[in-house]
C-alpha cells in the first residue's frame, strides 16, 4: 500500500521525531542541577539529594496516596514545620502543583508501573545498543515536569503541521506551475507544427518559434504533441510528422528513454519509436519482448504486431513468459486496426506456452482458418482445461466432423462447461446417430445439461424433434418444460 | 458563408480541423464537449455538425438523438471517432448520422466528405 504523503513530507516527520528526541537528549545535564523540578514518583527509587526533595517527595506522597482524604491527613499527619517548607517548595516550583495534580488523578503506582512496563518492554524487545538510549529517554520523561513535555509535543507538533502545510503548498504550486507551463508550451507548439503542416511557414521559421527545445521537458512536449499529430492524421501530413522528430534529433531522446530503468520511461520512448521512427524501432523491439515488466513487453508486443505487417505473431515462438488476455486484446486491436494480413495461426499451436496456445486457437476460429484441422485434434487431448474447451469451439464453430467421435468420447471424463460446450458441438454437426448419446443425457441429473441436450436434440433435424416428443409422450422423463424452455424464441 | 460546428474534445483535433475547414472557407464554431455543443445548437443554425462520438457530460451518440428529434432535422452530421467496430458505426446511422470517419483520419478526406455533406443539404 502506498502512502498518501509525498516523500518530502515523510522525511520531515523522521527528521523532526529525530528533533524531539535530540532536544530531550540534551537536557539531561539541566535535569540533574534541577532536581527540584522532578517528580516525586520517579525519584521515589532514588535516594533524595536535598530536604526540599524530602519535604516534596513526603507531600506528594502522602496527598497521592490518598488522595480522598488529602485535607484531613495534612491537617492531621504534618507537623508546622513540614507545612511551611511544603509551601515555601510550591512557591519556589510551580511545576510541582501541576506535578501533583497529574498524579492525583493518575494515581502514582499507576504512573511507576506503567513506566517499568515501559522499561521491561525495552529490556525485552529493544537491541542492546538501543536500549541504553531507550532507557535513558524513560528516565527523561519521568525526570522533567509533565507539562515542559506537553508543550514540547505541542511545540514539535505545530512545528510538523506547519512544514508539511508548507511543503503541499509549494509542491502544489510546483505542480501548477509545471502544468501551465506544459500548458503554455504545447499550445505554441501545436499552433507552429500546424501552421508548418498546412505549408503556411517554412522550417526555418518554425524550427525558431519552437523555442526552448534544449530543454528535456519542452523536448518531451514537442514529442507528445508530434505523437498526437500521427496518432490523429493520416495522408500527407502523416509523413512529414516522423522526419520533424528525426529533424530535430528527438528520436534520440526516446533511444535514452527505452534503456531507462523506470518501466513508464521505457514504454515512453517505445511508444514514440514505433509511432515516429518505426525503422529504428524495428531494431529495438525484440530487445523489449520478453522485458521483466510486463506492461513493457505489452508494449513491446504490440508495436512488434504493427511494425511486422509480413509476420505479425512471429515473435510468439520466442517468448517466455504467458501471452496474457490484455496483451492479445490489444495486439489483436492493433491487427485489426491497421489491417495486417492474416497469418496462418496454426504455426503457433505448438508453443509452450498455454496462453499462446488459446489465443492461436481463439484466432483461427475466428479468422475461419480450416486448412489444417489436424493440429486442433491434438489439443483436445492438452491437461489444460481451457485448451480443450478452445478446441471444442473449433471443432464447432469451423464445422469439423472428423473431431466429433473424439469429443463425444472425452465427454465422461469432462469439466461441467467442457461437457456442455460438447453438446453444443452436436447441435451443429449432429447427425441420427449421436440421438442416443444426448439421450442419455437427458437421462442425466444435471439440469443445465439435460437442457441443452433437449436443444441440441430440438435443432440438429426433424428426427431429433420426433424423438424428443417421443421421449415426452412414453417416458416419465417430464421434459416438458424443458422443451418450452428452449423453443422459447426468448432463449 | 456555410457555418459548421465542429465537437470535440481533443483540443489539438479541433483545432486542426477548425484551421483546415477554415482554410477552405467555412465559418467554423467549436465545442469542447457534448452540453457545450447542444448549447451552441439551441442559440444557432449551423450547416453541418462535425462530433466525436466520445465526449464529456453528453456523448456524441446523444447529441445526434438530440438534435434528430428536435426542429434541425435536415442538419447534416458527420461522426469522427477513434472506434470503428462495426456496431459503433451502424449505431450512429441507425440515430441519424450522415457520415462516419475513423480516427486517423485524412484532412483532404474530410474536406470532400464536408463539401459533399453541404451540397446535399442544398
Amino acid at each position: 500500500m502506498t502512502s498518501i504523503y509525498p516523500k518530502p513530507i515523510k522525511l520531515i516527520h523522521l527528521l523532526l521525531s529525530i528533533c524531539i528526541i535530540a532536544l530531550l537528549l540534551p537536557l539531561e545535564g539541566i535535569a540533574n542541577k534541577n532536581t527540584d523540578n522532578q517528580i516525586g514518583t520517579s525519584k521515589a527509587t532514588t535516594v533524595p539529594s536535598s530536604s526540599t526533595d524530602n519535604s516534596l517527595l513526603a507531600s506528594l506522597q502522602q496527598e497521592v496516596i490518598v488522595p480522598a482524604d488529602s485535607s484531613s491527613s495534612l491537617v492531621s499527619g504534618k507537623n508546622e514545620t513540614q507545612a511551611q517548607e511544603e509551601s515555601k517548595s510550591k512557591v519556589q516550583n510551580p511545576h510541582n502543583e501541576v506535578n501533583r495534580i497529574v498524579l492525583w488523578l493518575l494515581g502514582d503506582n499507576n504512573v511507576l508501573e506503567f513506566k517499568s512496563r515501559m522499561i521491561d518492554y525495552g529490556n525485552n524487545n529493544l537491541p542492546l545498543f538501543l536500549r541504553k538510549y531507550y532507557i535513558r529517554l524513560i528516565e527523561r520523561t519521568y525526570t522533567y515536569p509533565i507539562v515542559i513535555l506537553l508543550l514540547l509535543l505541542i511545540v514539535g507538533l505545530i512545528i510538523n503541521i506547519t512544514l508539511v502545510l508548507m511543503v503541499m503548498y509549494f509542491t502544489n504550486k510546483r505542480k501548477n506551475h509545471k502544468e501551465r507551463y506544459i500548458c503554455i508550451y504545447r499550445n505554441s507548439y501545436e499552433d507552429v507544427l500546424r501552421s508548418y503542416l498546412f505549408g503556411e511557414i517554412e522550417w526555418d521559421l518554425a524550427l525558431l518559434k519552437l523555442k526552448k527545445l534544449k530543454k528535456p521537458l519542452n523536448r518531451k512536449i514537442l514529442t507528445e504533441v508530434l505523437l498526437m499529430f500521427k496518432e490523429n492524421l493520416r495522408g500527407e501530413m502523416d509523413s512529414q510528422i516522423p522526419q520533424i522528430f528525426i529533424k530535430l534529433g528527438l528520436e534520440k531522446d526516446s533511444l535514452k528513454l527505452t534503456k531507462s530503468y523506470y518501466y513508464h520511461r521505457r514504454i515512453e520512448g517505445l511508444k514514440a519509436l514505433t509511432n515516429l521512427n518505426p525503422e529504428n524501432a524495428k531494431e529495438i523491439i525484440p530487445n523489449y519482448l520478453n522485458d521483466k515488466h510486463f506492461l513493457v513487453r505489452t508494449e513491446a508486443q504490440v508495436s512488434y504486431v504493427r511494425l511486422h505487417p509480413e509476420n505479425p505473431f512471429e515473435f510468439l515462438k520466442t517468448l517466455t513468459n504467458p501471452f496474457p488476455r490484455w496483451t492479445q486484446l490489444s495486439s489483436f486491436y492493433v491487427f485489426r486496426l491497421y489491417q495486417v494480413p492474416v497469418p496462418a495461426f496454426v504455426d503457433y499451436l505448438d508453443s509452450e506456452i498455454p496462453t499462446v496456445r488459446n489465443f492461436s486457437l481463439r484466432m483461427m476460429i475466428f479468422f475461419q482458418q480450416l486448412e489444417n484441422a489436424s493440429a486442433i485434434y491434438s489439443l483436445l487431448d492438452s491437461p489444460f482445461e481451457m485448451t480443450r474447451f478452445l478446441a471444442i469451439r473449433a471443432v464447432n464453430d469451423l464445422r469439423l466432423y472428423e473431431g466429433k467421435q473424439k469429443i463425444k468420447n472425452m465427454f465422461q471424463s469432462e469439466t461441467g462447461n467442457n461437457k456442455l460446450e460438447i453438446i453444443k458441438t452436436l447441435k451443429n454437426i449432429g447427425d441420427a446417430e449421436d440421438f442416443d448419446f444426448l439421450e442419455s443425457i437427458i437421462h442425466s441429473e444435471s439440469i443445465s445439461l439435460k437442457t441443452e441436450a433437449c436443444r441440441s436434440l430440438y435443432y440438429v433435424n426433424n428426427e431429433g424433434r420426433e424423438r424428443l416428443n417421443f421421449l415426452s409422450q412414453n417416458s416419465d422423463l417430464k421434459i416438458d418444460q424443458f422443451l418450452a424452455h428452449v423453443t422459447d424464441p426468448r432463449n | 458563408m456555410k457555418r459548421i460546428l465542429v465537437a470535440e474534445d481533443n483540443k489539438l483535433i479541433l483545432e486542426t480541423i477548425s484551421h483546415s475547414l477554415t482554410r477552405e472557407g467555412y465559418e467554423i464554431i467549436k465545442a469542447n464537449d457534448g452540453k457545450e455543443c447542444l448549447k451552441i445548437l439551441e442559440d444557432t443554425d449551423v450547416d453541418l455538425l462535425i462530433t466525436d462520438l466520445y465526449m464529456p457530460y453528453v456523448n456524441g451518440n446523444e447529441v445526434i438523438a438530440i438534435l434528430r428529434d428536435e426542429r434541425k432535422k435536415n442538419t447534416p452530421i458527420l461522426v469522427l471517432s477513434a472506434a470503428g467496430a462495426e456496431d459503433i458505426v451502424l449505431k450512429a446511422f441507425e440515430l441519424g448520422a450522415d457520415d462516419f470517419m475513423v480516427k486517423p483520419f485524412s484532412l483532404v478526406e474530410l474536406n470532400v466528405r464536408v463539401r459533399k455533406l453541404l451540397a446535399m443539404r442544398r
